[in-house]
């Protein structure tokens, strides 16, 4: 019996030994994990394909003047990775950090200018098809003559 | 005053279902087990609305589920805390403009804090209870 209350006695003064409880602690997402798409608009060329695979309706592209609006509404994204998988030109990553945590909704948008080219011949607005030709032809090669033109101008003579 | 310390250290949590497919409730329930553990943080998953301070709202809200939504937000306590876990409860997700949905939550009750992902995961509803009870700490 006394020793047991020697130890109940101890314990009263002993620090508790849980752990402190805070975002730094916790266990860490682990590597490969499916998160929010990051959308890099450098690397971009508004093919859409993108929109095209989405479930969730979460990409859309417009076409504003001479550059091409890509807006995400990430409150609705499902994290399926269809659109990563699929983008011609590696444009989309997962996140690292996940998932995020907002207080107002406008934070889930992400809206990007994605910049065009001209038609070599008549000056329609064309996407830029330079990372696609790097990918065809292999880095530094010159942009074949029918990936500058406009898709009317190609079919003329 | 003893209110407003005691509901901030140790907020009671509602864990309401409107139409979701059990993936976010899952993950609620992963967050009250031995690895996240936040009942160090005095939280508890309650049975009844009327005990609890903060609701965790998942799925997209439902036509049938949307009475007992209404019903449950007035059978909690003032001053009341609603978080919305995961994308359908965030925007109804891949369910907008479902026959039977009418729209996510935040179009019928106020909500505070929205925790993305589909499924949530355990770490960000955390960082979405912790934004919960700073509402709590500042007495709104
Ligand atoms: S698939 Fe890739 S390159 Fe095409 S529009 Fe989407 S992000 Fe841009
Ligand atoms: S991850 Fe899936 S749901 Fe999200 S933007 Fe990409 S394709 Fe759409």
């Amino acid at each position: 019996m006394l020793p047991l209350i020697r130890i109940l006695i101890e314990n009263i003064f002993k620090p508790p030994i849980t752990e402190e409880i805070s975002a730094a602690n916790l266990p860490e997402h682990p590597g490969g994990f499916h998160g929010y798409p990051e959308h890099d608009p450098s690397r971009c060329i508004a093919c859409g394909i993108c929109q095209y695979f989405c479930p969730a309706k979460v990409i859309k592209i417009s076409q504003i003047d001479d550059k091409m609006n890509y807006h995400m509404d990430l409150d609705q994204c499902t994290c399926c990775g269809q659109c990563i998988d699929y983008c011609p030109t590696n444009a989309i990553k997962h996140r690292p950090n996940p998932y995020f945590v907002a207080t107002n909704l406008d934070d889930f948008k992400v809206d990007h200018q994605i910049k065009l080219i001209k038609c070599a011949k008549c000056g329609a607005f064309i996407p830029d098809m330079t990372l696609i030709a790097h990918k065809l032809f292999g880095e530094g090669k010159p942009v074949p003559k029918h990936l500058t033109m406009c898709p009317k101008c190609k079919r003329k003579p | 005053m003893i209110f407003k310390i005691g509901r901030s250290k140790s907020p009671w949590l509602f864990h309401l279902n409107t139409g979701s497919c059990n993936g976010c409730d899952i993950e609620i329930i992963a967050l009250f087990a031995s690895r996240y553990d936040v009942e160090r943080l005095g939280c508890k998953l309650v049975g009844s609305p009327k005990h609890a301070d903060i609701c965790l709202v998942t799925g997209p809200v439902t036509a049938r589920s949307k009475e007992p939504l209404l019903r449950i937000y007035d059978m909690l306590p003032n001053p009341k805390v609603v978080v919305c876990v995961g994308t359908c409860s965030i925007s109804s997700g891949v369910f907008t403009d479902g026959y039977s949905i009418v729209g996510p939550a935040h179009k019928l009750i106020p909500v505070t804090a929205y925790v993305g992902g589909c499924s949530a995961h355990p770490k960000n509803i955390f960082l979405g209870l912790q934004k919960a009870i700073e509402v709590f700490k500042e007495g709104r």
